[in-house]
């Protein structure tokens, strides 16, 4: 049977000192921050994916199942540098669908 | 009203940097370990800056001695949990406002009885998040271990809890939407660790304001003035 999932869409904003991160490397950082802190099944599981990023401005907006919501912004939250540019992520709105997040 | 009731700005020449930061990610105060000559500024961008002692003698007695003194000039005091004796002490004197598990590498969690005692006191218990941005792996989590098991201890008590960033660097500063989710990976509910970024360091701020305002004698004794 086929099973709905559930997504969430963040906005959020990477403050940084240092060059600017593009997204691929962004999102390799939060996957590797979220496997050291819950593991393989719980990535496996999370569906995460960073949907739009302005590198310069550091907004952009990052997709993943509901249910790792919360995991997700916490291994986000305690990324403290991703090669050599120290970095704060701040999750700014959270929504059930793109078009809720205010831009 | 969002406050980080502790930012270890190690000079006044990068209060500013600190301070820009706190408006950008959303804190409307910041508390701080510096000699600011009154407890509480308004600096020109909304963000109000908050004097912050930590009590840091390693004797009791000294301890007692100094906590009447700093009292009046800070709006947070903090008792870092080092030692049993004095965590213990601090939990039952009202006129502190946090102990802080200021040394999780050193395995300190704080005990039963001291989170009973604080929380008939009113004293929240303070977790730095610095020291988890500090570390990874292993290290890490021999720290979470130490955050998680104090939460579950402090809340078991009805102790509040404190998230703050610790941050000796701007950049180390945590959202308090950022805190937030750090919260729930110390074992706190959503509600519980939305509290402990937004609410609990607010009701702190205004408890403690009201404890510098009144003529505190002796834990839990004040002189109340009559009118006219």
């Amino acid at each position: 049977m086929h099973r709905t999932i559930r997504r969430r869409y963040v906005l959020f904003h990477l403050h940084r000192v240092g060059p600017p991160i593009d997204a691929r490397r962004l999102s390799t950082a939060i996957w590797k921050s979220f496997l050291s802190l819950f593991g393989e099944t719980s990535v496996a599981d999370s569906r995460l994916f960073i949907n739009d990023y302005d590198e310069e401005s550091g907004l952009g907006i990052l997709q993943c199942n509901a249910e790792s919501v919360d995991n997700v912004l916490a291994s986000a939250a305690l990324l403290s540098s991703i090669d050599g540019t120290q970095v704060s992520f701040e999750p700014e709105q959270t929504s059930g669908t793109l078009k809720g997040l205010k831009r | 009203m969002p406050v980080d009731l502790n930012a270890r700005v190690t000079s006044l020449e990068k209060m500013d940097t600190f301070v820009d930061m706190a408006r950008k990610i959303g804190f409307t105060g910041l508390a701080v370990s510096l000699p600011l000559g009154s407890p509480m500024i308004r600096t020109d961008s909304g963000v109000v800056i908050l004097a912050r002692i930590d009590l840091e003698g390693k004797k009791l007695d000294t301890l007692r001695k100094q906590v009447g003194h700093v009292r009046k000039q800070s709006v947070i005091l903090s008792v870092p949990m080092r030692d049993t004796e004095i965590s213990n002490w601090a939990a039952g004197d009202r006129r502190v406002d946090l102990l802080t598990l200021s040394e999780p590498t050193k395995d300190h969690v704080i005990r039963e009885s001291t989170a009973t005692l604080a929380a008939e006191a009113g004293i929240a218990l303070e977790i730095p998040i610095a020291p988890l941005l500090a570390s990874s792996g292993l290290d890490r989590s021999k720290i979470l271990r130490v955050y998680r098991e104090s939460v579950t201890t402090a809340m078991h008590a009805g102790m509040h809890i404190v998230l703050s960033s610790g941050a000796t660097e701007p950049i180390l500063m945590r959202a308090p939407s950022a805190m937030w989710f750090v919260g729930t990976l110390l074992g706190m509910d959503r509600r519980q660790s939305r509290e402990a970024a937004y609410s609990v360091p607010d009701q702190i701020v205004a408890a403690s304001e009201h404890k510098m305002r009144t003529e505190s004698v002796s834990p839990g004794v004040e002189i109340v003035k009559e009118d006219g």
